[in-house]
């Protein structure tokens, strides 16, 4: 079944010197129930067609549908790349946030939050305050706000882009397991082809801008996923390959776009 | 040398540390005491003119008959009773309109002018017109401190609905909050730091402009006190006003500090 359909969709930025494309005459269908990543070069459009499907942003041409289940339930809910995390409310508010302002009661709203504070292990942490958490515990609550709103669709935005390397593997994990428990349909960006790899059902490679696509990679392990046993994996390495081949060129593109090199030759 | 240098390594971090705050804070109190105790050592031995800079101890002895005879809580009150009433008639709709300033670009564009036309004229300047229009009582003094706190919290309270991240207010249209809601859980706790920097500030030319509305028309006020002392050549008491100005603008900062832990309980503290 389709969740999220788009169809011819097009987003144009008026800058000083005329008009530059994000993206052009985009197609796509999304499954229900789907871990869907897009994968391109930086600034090839894909937080750009994050923000169109989350509301956030208006196209200039082109339709996003999303299919409902439940006439109450809010369309989408992002996990942004910087959290997010309001420094005001307690962490345990933060996750309840998305809930309170759709009017659930407040009880209801709180036990979504703690139900979700325990996947993501931060139970301990419900009273306290963003200038206490690090970098990892704060996507964390960013990802349990997301869940606990319940929405039709979670979009996340690089949420683990500006983590090292061992906090993001370990919170790779962490999504996995939460997501594979009711598996909402998913679209998430990433430039890592590791990440992409480790999250997708099918990965979609974006072209430098304006954003069109490239391919669209079918990620043909099993759920539910051991992302540790998965990376030794022969075909972990094959699938790596084909998507840095599909990459490659987009993002020498992007690179020379951006430095005004010739780079033909590389 | 070699022998202390070892003992020192045998005390524990933490005592050590202890130690160096006790020190700080012994510093901190002995620092002022020892620059009255010279004070008064030199007012005596005939180095300070004692007629312009009356020793420590008799402001002291000055400070305890005016809190005797009732007359320095009256001052006191007066003063206090302006200021805060002051204080409340600007800061709140400085606040409102600070707000309003910070969220929308059409109060802004109509009201920026108008602030910046205006904020710049020294408030002291504007006291006999204040005289004018709310004459000599209580009123011109209110409405002076009025002003001055308006200015500054309307200013602060707008930057800071402006400086807010706007990484917040999207996550806030994100999970569906209206624009109500929006307002009360991202706009007015994400600018409340800056508002309580304006409270501040306000409260300190509160002080300020009480004393400059009361040193002229008044009857009665910390200001009166200072200028009637003046008239009388009772140096003492002009310095017993001082002191209290001082401990009042202390005073209020704690109030102040207090209220903003309680509201803010999210800033990180030392």
């Amino acid at each position: 079944m389709e969740k999220i359909r788009i169809r011819g969709l097009t987003k144009v930025f008026p800058t000083r010197h005329g008009e530059v494309a994000a993206l052009q005459d985009l197609d796509l269908a999304i499954s229900d129930g789907e871990f869907f990543v897009l994968l391109g070069p930086s600034g090839c459009g894909k937080t750009t067609l994050l923000r169109i499907i989350a509301g956030l942003e208006r196209q200039t041409a082109g339709e996003v549908s999303i299919a409902r289940s439940d006439g109450r339930k809010r369309s989408t809910a992002m996990v942004f790349q910087e959290a997010g995390v309001f420094p005001w409310m307690t962490v345990e508010a933060n996750v309840g946030y998305g809930l309170r302002m759709q009017g659930v009661p407040k009880e209801i709203s709180r036990r979504a939050a703690r139900g979700y504070l325990e996947k993501v292990g931060l139970t301990r942490f419900a009273r306290a305050h963003a200038f206490q958490l690090s970098g990892g515990m704060k996507q964390r609550v960013g990802v349990a706000r997301a869940f606990a709103a319940d929405p039709e669709v979670l979009l996340m935005d690089e949420p683990f882009g500006s983590l090292d390397e061992q906090t993001r593997v370990m919170l790779q994990g962490e999504l996995i397991k939460i997501w594979e428990e009711d598996r909402k349909t998913v679209v998430f960006i990433t430039h890592s082809i590791d990440e992409a790899v480790v999250l997708a059902d099918r990965i979609l490679v974006m072209t430098a801008a304006p954003g069109r696509i490239k391919g669209i990679v079918e990620v043909p392990f099993s759920r539910p996923r051991q992302p540790y046993e998965m990376r030794a994996d022969p075909r972990y390495g094959e699938l790596t390959h084909l998507l840095w081949n599909l990459l490659r060129e987009e993002v020498l593109k992007a690179w020379a776009e951006e430095v005004g090199l010739d780079v033909r030759g590389v | 040398m070699f022998e202390a240098s070892e003992r020192a390594t045998d005390v524990p971090a933490p005592v050590r540390r202890y130690r160096t705050v006790l020190a700080e804070q012994t510093v901190s109190v002995v620092s002022p005491l020892l620059c009255i105790g010279l004070w008064e050592v030199a007012v005596r031995v005939g180095l300070l003119d004692w007629r312009f800079f009356p020793a420590p101890s008799a402001i002291l002895s000055a400070f305890t008959s005016l809190l005797t005879s009732g007359e320095l809580l009256l001052h006191t009150a007066a003063s206090m009773k302006r200021v805060l009433l002051g204080f409340l008639f600007g800061a709140a709709p400085g606040l409102a309109l600070g707000l309003a300033v910070g969220l929308s670009r059409w109060v802004r564009a109509a009201v920026n002018p108008l602030v910046a036309a205006t904020y710049p004229i020294p408030k002291s300047a504007i006291v006999p017109l204040m005289m004018l229009i709310f004459g000599l009582g209580d009123a011109s003094k209110i409405a002076l401190v009025a002003i001055g706190v308006f200015y500054l919290v309307l200013i602060n309270t707008a930057a800071g609905v402006m400086n807010i991240e706007p990484i917040y207010l999207e996550v806030g249209r994100n999970f569906g909050a209206s624009r109500l809601q929006l307002f009360l859980t991202v706009a007015l706790p994400g600018a409340l730091p800056l508002i309580f920097a304006g409270l501040r500030l306000g409260m300190g030319i509160g002080l300020i402009l009480i004393v400059v509305g009361e040193l002229v028309g008044a009857r009665n006020g910390i200001g009166y006190l200072i200028w009637q002392a003046w008239t009388i050549f009772a140096v003492e008491r002009m310095y017993v006003g001082l002191v209290v100005i001082a401990i009042l603008g202390w005073v209020t900062t704690l109030a102040l500090d207090a209220a903003e832990r309680l509201l803010i309980p999210w800033k990180p503290r030392a």
